[in-house]
């Protein structure tokens, strides 16, 4: 089957094989967030902390093993003179790249937001937070996305390492940033949920980042005429 | 005795699980233990009560989860474990799904009515009614343990996934002396970081402490598929576990009674409880092998009505409480007029509106394959 010329039934296979490759060391994070979530909800001050700070780094190393897994593994261990044999284009190797990177990491990502969305509404923790905890999630899906794209774009591991480097520093000055907010400073300890104009701008910015990068990724593929060709 | 692929005893075990669920329940009202934290706490209580009611309480669950991973282990064996995970998804989470809501927003809306009908109001309600209480706070009630069963199958997944198999030959390699003697103490920290008797873990999220704990049963119920002769291992020492539990209960009622702060004390508490479910569980699968493994008419009908009772009993045990809350009488007659009718209503509206429709099927499964493959269905109905 093909839509756009692009042979769809491959892509869906390429996506299987990275989904099964990942799933052994996905099952291992899923374990971890468990545990994370049944410090959560033991209640006790201790374990919140404990079980939150669990979550947020389980979540950064899902996606920094990921991307190391299926994309920069398989150039190192030349998997991918292998695909290259299989009928399909340098842009069907993308598309499945970026499918597989998304799916492998949305399925903790979903989990831990939902989470968070129950947790700040259902318990006494104020209402408030959600739009802060939004804020941060989203900024760490942008960095997974950017970091997923440059990988699939970039072929030195080096560069690899520095840039999601550089993304995980970046999170920490931009949750004091987002913090610092006037709505979200103001409201973050009470139980309104305000979606302010900075912070839907905030959210437009991250939106476009994300959208941004896939799309320059994208137009980079579609001018690849193999798998292989460097930039 | 397995006869057209049911396991008899797990079956029978079950429907009188169910039973012991509704007679806590319902029981909780006359407990003074609970008086100052259930909706429908009585003026007219007991010591008895709590006697009775925490002794049932400390296996009742773990039995459950038991024979719920027994049959877990069933499945994974017949369909693997997509197929399993494929069937608890149907079996567990849409009931879960489809009767939160509804449940939590009958015992919401019958606890506001109660506030403002009910002249003895219990503490509970006296903060409702005073609006201390704005709401009740989010809980999955009594269907908490359909949201562990989904946790514990998860993790049947990812021990596969993962290939983690020193926990499952841990299992595999122990003794029933180990079992009896170790398991409980590995137990004993995880009773210990939460008041005793243990409360319900009806929170949205899990619990560590009821992960740890429900999940030993419901992991020895799993490694039970796969060595079906341990439960026989016990036979000797049935009268024996059963004398202890009864002599360790009683022990930690006097700690209870006691009630001394110290740290030790409550360590202990923890020790008892935790032998008393563990020897109590073996004991109900090793007296249920041996007196009721065959197919018991009333107790096969009660079996299939069990998961939807179980589901709806909660409200309906409250609607009749509430009730009874201003009628002078000793708590025996109130007690077994609300186990009665709470009976009587969920099987009736089973056999009339549940049984043989789409909901039915849900629950029950296909009544074509209810015979054959009733074996898939019982883990749910812990």
């Amino acid at each position: 089957m093909t839509f756009a010329g692009h042979d769809l039934q491959m892509i869906r296979l390429l996506v299987v094989k990275d989904w099964q490759v990942y799933q052994k060391q996905l099952a291992g994070y899923l374990a971890g967030l468990l545990l994370a979530l049944s410090l959560i909800g033991t209640g006790r001050t201790w374990s919140f902390n404990a079980g939150g700070l669990l979550l947020l780094v389980l979540l950064v190393s899902t996606g920094f093993f990921a991307i190391g897994h299926i994309v920069v593994n398989e150039r190192k261990e030349s998997t991918l003179p292998f695909v290259m044999s299989l009928p399909v284009t340098a842009l069907d190797v993308f598309i499945a790249k970026l499918i597989a990177g998304l799916l492998i990491y949305l399925v903790p990502f979903l989990v831990v937001l939902s989470t968070t969305i129950l947790l700040v509404l259902a318990t006494s923790l104020p209402d408030g937070l959600l739009v802060y905890a939004m804020l941060v999630y989203f900024f760490m899906f942008l960095s997974y996305c950017v970091a997923l794209c440059v990988a699939i774009a970039v072929e030195s591991e080096g560069w690899n390492i520095f840039i999601q480097m550089a993304l995980m520093t970046m999170l920490s000055p931009f949750m004091i940033w987002a913090g610092s907010l006037q709505s979200i400073a103001t409201n973050v300890r009470t139980n309104h949920i305000v979606w302010s104009p900075e912070v839907l701008s905030v959210f437009g910015g991250e939106v476009l980042v994300t959208a941004l990068a896939l799309a320059v990724t994208c137009w980079f593929h579609t001018r690849k005429a193999s798998v292989l060709q460097s930039s | 005795m397995i006869e057209n692929d049911r396991v008899h005893y797990l079956d029978n075990l079950r429907a009188l699980a169910l039973l012991a669920g509704v007679l806590f329940h319902a029981a909780l009202a006359y407990s003074p233990l609970m008086h100052n934290f259930w909706l429908t706490a009585d003026r007219d209580k007991s010591v008895w009560v709590d006697v009775a009611a925490w002794f049932l309480h400390l296996f009742r669950m773990p039995l459950f989860f038991a024979i719920a991973g027994f049959f877990a282990a069933r499945l994974v064996n017949q369909r693997g474990v997509g197929g399993m995970l494929n069937n608890r998804m149907a079996r567990v989470l849409l009931p879960l799904v489809l009767f939160w809501p509804l449940v939590t927003a009958a015992i919401g809306w019958l606890a506001k009515r109660a506030a403002s009908t009910v002249r003895n109001a219990p503490p509970l309600l006296e903060l409702l009614r005073q609006n201390d209480l704005p709401s009740l706070p989010l809980s999955l009630a009594h269907l908490w343990f359909l949201g562990y069963l989904l946790l514990f199958y998860l993790l049947i997944w990812i021990a596969a996934t993962a290939e983690w198999r020193v926990a499952a030959s841990w299992t595999l390699a122990a003794t029933p002396a180990r079992l009896l003697g170790l398991a409980p103490l590995l137990l004993a920290p995880a009773l210990a970081s939460v008041s005793a008797p243990t409360p319900a873990p009806e929170g949205p999220l899990p619990q560590l402490w009821a992960v740890v704990f429900y999940g030993v049963f419901f992991f020895f119920g799993y490694a039970l598929h796969w060595r079906p002769l341990l439960l026989s291992q016990f036979r000797p020492l049935s009268a024996a576990l059963g004398i202890a539990s009864l002599a360790a209960h009683t022990a930690f009622l006097w700690l209870l009674k006691v009630q001394s702060r110290h740290t030790g004390a409550h360590l202990l508490e923890a020790v008892l409880q935790a032998y008393v479910s563990v020897w109590m569980t073996v004991w109900c699968l090793q007296a249920g092998q041996a007196w009721l493994n065959a197919r018991l008419g009333w107790l096969r009908y009660l079996s299939d009505g069990s998961y939807w009772t179980y589901l709806v009993h909660l409200p309906v045990v409250f609607a009749i409480q509430f009730q009874l809350l201003d009628w002078d009488a000793g708590w025996p007659i109130k007690w077994a007029i609300s186990v009665l009718v709470t009976l009587t209503a969920c099987l009736a509206s089973y056999h009339f509106a549940v049984r043989g429709t789409a909901l039915g099927r849900v629950l029950n499964g296909r009544p074509g394959r209810r015979e054959g493959m009733a074996v898939t269905s019982q883990g749910r109905r812990s």
